[in-house]
């Protein structure tokens, strides 16, 4: 379980029993509160949204003692009302939104496609045929072919596409770890060819 | 799930664009934290927006609104580079696999084990039954290998066939290309006039590019520069005036790699355009939808 830095074992465990009397539901919790305010700080184009998620976490550690004797309802509605306030302070700094960077270069989609090859080798065949079948939907047939692709598999649409976007994202994270091991070297070499 | 869908995803596309009003913004946010199904709704519409955009499907005016949300957000910059990478295989492989069925899932969990309690009833039966389970176990051992065998055949088959097809399919469609290029391309290089072509012109901007030609002309062959982020294997091109009456409509036409870059070439016959102003659209053709507009050309015919 991650927690932040700034948050004493005491503080901890005392935000751990606010959230639940049982500990491993109550670190479930933490963990959950902690991925989604990191998603909502994400959404709103923070360049940093871990940081703000654990600068969250400690403001709400910091005053548990009082939230405990007053506040009545789902904690991690209290959690997302500090959220709101520290985007509003860090909204207010000028290095909270950095300079756009820019455009992905092509020659990262091209070493990018290269490891893709690679990982797409190691999907099992019903994987690689679900993730074509699933993505090479496009436009205003989308739905239907879908839809189509659900019932021949059995599965619901929602199930459907909670396991393509599974499969999507072992492939990106397989993507992203191949091209940070080829990173120092081919780049150079790509880098020579042009 | 559906309900979220069909009723949020205008709202999803406002807060993913940043262009929620604060009432709006907090109602997403506060479910969000709390509602697993309405997390993964708008995961999904995150994860649709990114490949719009990779596809290039997404407006000028949305396009600006997503770069300056997504990419100043390292891991979302991480995820439209693996979603360029991702849509380009895809356009590139989905040809040849829509025509095969996915295979069946693996079986769940419970109905694995309930193979294996079966299985395990088998064997003890089998020790009680002595010779005649192994009568029966040879046999139906001897029917697998055998079924193993010919499924593998039949595998190896299909996939031949299916390679064979394919090649066929582009063999026909190399031969139409070099029948069409034949009727329409001059005979000598001199009566071939060739323009350059990028998009981002305007009718209205100065130096809109031209085709002078001469009566010696025969045919204007057009090279048009596809942009970076299209990465379809398969185009249309279509000529008009600028008025909107079609002139030539021709597909599909396969890109190719040019200077650096893809371009996709058509040729047609001088004598068929008059001293005017032009627009070529091309549209991207994907796989069983519609076609998908890519790019637009001006170009001007001066006839000296």
């Amino acid at each position: 379980m991650a927690s932040s830095i700034g948050l004493t074992a005491d503080a901890f465990n005392q935000l751990l029993d606010w959230l639940d009397p049982d500990r491993e539901r109550a670190a479930r919790s933490y963990e959950h509160i902690r991925a989604r305010l990191i998603r909502v700080f994400t959404f709103r184009g923070c360049s940093a949204p871990e940081e703000l998620a654990d600068e969250t976490i400690d403001r709400v550690a910091g005053k548990v003692a009082q939230i405990t004797q007053g506040y009545v309802g789902d904690p991690a509605l209290y959690f997302y009302g500090v959220a709101e306030k520290i985007y509003l302070e860090h909204s207010r700094k000028p290095s909270v939104l950095l300079p756009r960077k820019p455009l992905v270069e092509a020659k990262e989609i091209e070493l990018k496609y290269a490891c893709l090859e690679q990982c797409m080798e190691r999907l099992s065949r019903q994987n690689r045929e679900l993730i074509l079948a699933y993505y090479a939907a496009d436009g205003n047939s989308k739905i239907g072919l879908r839809k189509q692709l659900a019932a021949r598999l059995g599965l619901g649409a929602n199930a459907l596409w909670i396991r393509a976007h599974r499969i999507r994202e072992l492939l990106r994270k397989c993507v992203k770890q191949r091209y940070r091991r080829m990173e120092p070297d081919v780049l150079i070499n790509f880098e020579g060819t042009q | 799930m559906n309900d979220i869908q069909h009723n949020d995803s205008a709202v999803f596309r406002r807060y993913l664009l940043g262009q929620s009003n604060a009432g709006e913004r907090s109602t997403v946010e506060r479910r969000l934290m709390t509602d697993r199904e309405y997390l993964d709704a708008l995961t999904r519409a995150e994860e649709e927006m990114i490949d719009e955009y990779a596809r290039g499907n997404l407006d000028a005016h949305e396009k600006e609104l997503f770069e300056s949300l997504f990419l100043n957000v390292p891991e979302r910059r991480e995820k439209i580079a693996f979603a360029r990478a991702f849509n380009r295989f895809i356009a590139r492989h989905a040809v040849a696999s829509s025509a095969k069925e996915p295979a069946p899932l693996p079986q769940p969990v419970w109905q694995r084990i309930a193979t294996v309690v079966a299985l395990a009833c088998a064997i003890l039966l089998a020790l009680v039954s002595g010779f005649i389970y192994r009568r029966f176990a040879q046999a139906r051992t001897e029917l697998a290998a055998a079924e193993v065998q010919r499924s593998a055949s039949e595998t190896r088959e299909k996939a031949a066939a299916e390679q064979l097809k394919e090649l066929e399919k582009r063999n026909q469609e190399l031969e139409n290309e070099i029948a069409a290029l034949r009727q329409t391309s001059p005979s000598a290089t001199s009566e071939l006039f060739t323009l350059a072509l990028t998009s981002g012109w305007t009718r209205s901007s100065e130096s809109v590019p031209a085709a002078n030609l001469s009566p010696a002309i025969k045919n204007l062959r057009l090279e048009l520069a596809v942009p970076d982020e299209s990465h379809y294997g398969r185009y249309r091109a279509q000529l008009q005036t600028v008025e909107g009456k079609i002139l030539w409509n021709r597909e599909p036409l396969q890109s190719q790699h040019a200077s650096g870059r893809e371009v996709v070439t058509i040729t047609m016959a001088a004598s068929g355009l008059p001293q005017s102003d032009y627009l070529v659209t091309l549209n991207g053709l994907t796989t069983g939808g519609p076609s998908e507009k890519v790019a637009s050309y001006y170009f001007r015919v001066v006839k000296k």
